[in-house]
């Protein structure tokens, strides 16, 4: 069971003071994503671990950002409910990295997911986003523009993440019949479907008569487990960026948000985004 | 350029307003068609030392679509086309003056349609819905505007066009866009995901004694891990003004009735309905009628969307407010809500986004009695204070716009602020599109400037 940290308060204040007092920093979460090697002479920054609160009705978690992932998933689980984020690795990593899964074709993709975020700034001050509701157009969007920022705009140290209940059945199946693939598009809604190589990969999940009937609908598929995947196909944006280079609106948020280039080098430097 | 903009009186006055009680100061207004006219207004408006402030229908409610500072008003109506339907990727390229509810009507055929459906979906734009981050009831299930914008053409303040997708940059720049009311620039042409039409739809009108027993029930239908398409909650006074001329079969006798609408494959559907009249029995429910046809679901969407226009047969004019709770807090907050109206002499109805927390009150009035709007404004400010209380939020679905701008230090901090205006000065360093609105005033971050006649924050 994930312990209950709401006394981490001043772990948060030590690590905006390391923020504001480094000139170099490197943001690491359990270091699951491979990237290119950081400075060695910056300071290490790594988010507190902990459940803040959960409250099952409201399908609503909230987390220090260290928390692994794996651990945050037994916890949902005692309430039958999940948040849809690759198990491994740390909350705070998958933000940062979008790192959304196989779900690119789910409405509810991760960036949906993420109610509020509190973020330490390259300066050591704390920027907060989001609220802790379902439905918030209150102000600009800190909460999309922090998920999927490779830490280039601060350390996340906490998130509420909508969570969501455990379909009756998942099933994975698997095309092999390379004619059949198009079948899919006929699905409603499957919760995913992805090509690896020649196959069709799709997931369904729902009510278990549902799932069969669908099920009986694919001519040309076997049920399979989920398919094992390197994990640098699933949401590595970092390296699947059609251009090399950035955006300009993106070099002036960096000089913005970091003008004294602090955060995370060795990813600004691989995006061409230092100011 | 300068021969395309109009200045005449009742343009501008038209122009000068949207949905909300607010009146603006225009100096001019174009109607470009294409791209590359909005680049060219952009730069003329840059020229001439102007701010400019793109427009849709203006059927916002908290002013964002009001101009200030003498802004050039780029109204996008005329660029109405859908440039193309994937039906196979299940997406659209629009722009953005294409009526909500015109894109779900062309993309029927194809059993798709766009989710996001504020009530006004008959006469909102889809480029109003990115610059508010609509949502609607069937926003419950499917997500809010965000959730189905795919990538954007922007005409940046700078007078430069980007494209804002997932393949061109790290940062979510498509992200930071939707919602950013207008003042990160202007879209020109929108990516929309569809949504695949339901094969079968549940809806059920579901009559309660006490508003705090339809808001317990609806807490219990989302923690027993249902997600309905759509969980809308009307309270008696608005449920009685709609009857009288929608007749949607709408039970009279009740303190509450809630629209539960359950969609998607068969059995799903039948199984979520037989939960959910389970759990409205559970909670008290007086009355339980599902919807036999599509006429009879039509019709109760009809009652539910029109609603605000049946306030007409009680007051004049009625002030709609936005706030969002936590739903557990919905009962606690709706009876908050009466008391303050009834301290402020002021008749009230709720209809509203219950599964979402997304509260509605609609203060009714008749503007020309005395000191009546500033009673509407002190109420007002007391919904918000006491929804955020509750640990909820400014705004749902409406935006911040001039009207809540200053109460956005009541949930942010300097720091918050501060950081939400270095991201809008990514976008626009010199503060010209749309200015005055969001942050808020007298800090470091707003844009300088005196308040439109009509604002009250």
């Amino acid at each position: 069971m994930l312990r209950s940290e709401v006394n981490l308060g001043s772990a948060v204040t030590d690590l905006q003071h390391q923020m504001a007092s480094s000139d170099t920093v490197c943001i690491v979460g359990s270091n699951s994503t491979d990237v290119a090697p950081a400075d060695t002479d910056a300071s290490v920054l790594q988010a507190p671990a902990g459940l803040i609160s959960y409250e099952p009705d409201e399908l609503m978690i909230s987390l220090f950002a260290g928390t692994s992932i794996a651990d945050v998933n037994i916890e949902l689980q005692r309430a039958n409910q999940r948040i849809v984020v690759p198990d491994w690795g740390t909350i705070g990593g998958a933000i940062a990295t979008r790192r959304n899964g196989l779900r690119e074709s789910h409405h509810l993709t991760l960036p949906n997911n993420v109610l509020r975020c509190t973020v330490i700034a390259a300066d050591g001050s704390l920027y907060q986003g989001g609220g802790q509701v379902v439905k918030n157009v209150s102000g600009f969007d800190l909460v999309k523009l922090v998920v999927g920022s490779w830490g280039l705009l601060g350390l996340i140290v906490e998130v509420t993440m909508r969570t969501e209940p455990i379909p009756q059945v998942s099933q994975w199946l698997q095309s092999v019949d390379p004619t059949a693939s198009d079948q899919v598009n006929h699905l409603y809604k499957p919760a995913v479907i992805t090509h690896v190589n020649e196959a069709t990969f799709v997931l369904l999940e729902g009510n278990e008569q549902d799932v069969n009937q669908e099920i009986s609908r694919l001519n040309g598929f076997a049920l399979c487990d989920m398919p094992k995947l390197d994990r640098s196909l699933q949401m590595d944006r970092l390296h699947h960026l059609s251009h090399d280079m950035p955006h300009s609106i993106e070099r002036s948020i960096r000089k913005q948000f970091d003008p004294s280039n602090k955060l995370n080098k060795h990813i600004a430097t691989q995006r061409d985004l230092l100011t | 350029m300068s021969g395309v903009v109009h200045t005449n009186t009742a343009e501008l006055f038209l122009v000068g307003q949207d949905a909300s009680n607010m009146m603006g100061d225009p100096a001019g207004v174009c109607y470009p068609t294409s791209t590359a006219e909005v680049q060219e207004a952009v730069r003329w408006a840059r020229a001439k030392g102007m701010t400019f402030i793109a427009r849709g229908a203006g059927t916002g409610l908290a002013g964002g679509a009001i101009p200030t500072a003498g802004s050039l008003v780029i109204c996008l109506t005329k660029m109405n086309q859908i440039r193309s339907i994937d039906v196979a990727r299940r997406s659209a390229w629009v722009e953005p003056g294409v009526l909500n509810a015109d894109l779900s009507r062309r993309t029927s055929r194809h059993g798709l349609h766009f989710a996001p459906d504020p009530s006004s979906q008959q006469s909102c734009t889809i480029g109003g819905n990115v610059a508010n981050n609509s949502g609607g009831p069937h926003c419950l299930s499917e997500g809010v505007t965000s959730a189905h914008i795919l990538a954007l053409e922007v005409v940046l303040p700078s007078g430069e066009v980007c494209i804002l997708d997932a393949e061109n940059s790290l940062f979510d720049l498509r992200g930071a866009f939707v919602g950013s009311e207008g003042m990160f620039g202007i879209a020109t042409a929108i990516e929309v995901r569809l949504v695949q039409n339901p094969p079968h739809v549940s809806t059920m009108v579901v009559g309660f004694a006490s508003v705090h027993e339809g808001a317990m029930a609806v807490s219990a239908i989302i923690a027993h891990g249902i997600i309905p398409s759509a969980l809308e909650m009307m309270d008696a006074p608005i449920t009685r003004a709609v009857e009288e001329y929608v007749h949607a079969g709408f039970p009279l006798d009740a303190a509450a009735m809630l629209i539960v609408e359950i969609d998607g494959l068969e059995h799903s559907v039948s199984h979520g309905s037989l939960e959910v009249k389970d759990i409205v029995h559970r909670f008290g429910a007086t009355s339980f009628r599902v919807a036999k046809s599509s006429a009879e679901r039509a019709l109760i969407w009809k009652g539910r969307k029109t609603a605000f226009g049946a306030i007409a047969r009680i007051q004049p004019n009625y002030y709609l407010h936005d706030t969002v709770v936590p739903r557990k807090k919905l009962a606690e907050v709706l009876s908050q809500v009466s008391i303050i109206a009834a301290q402020e002499q002021l008749q009230v109805m709720n209809v509203f986004h219950a599964g979402d927390g997304n509260l509605h009150p609609i203060l009714m009035f008749d503007k020309r009695v005395d000191g009546v709007m500033d009673r509407v404004h002190r109420a007002g400010s007391e919904i918000v204070r006491v929804s955020l209380e509750a640990g909820g939020v400014l705004s749902g679905e409406h935006g911040i716009g001039l009207e809540k701008r200053d109460f956005m230090r009541w949930m942010f901090t300097e720091n918050d602020l501060l950081f939400q205006q270095k991201l809008r000065s990514a976008f626009d360093p010199e503060g010209i599109s749309n200015p005055h609105k969001v942050l808020p005033r007298g800090s470091g971050c707003a844009d300088m400037s005196s308040i439109p006649p009509g604002s009250w924050v």
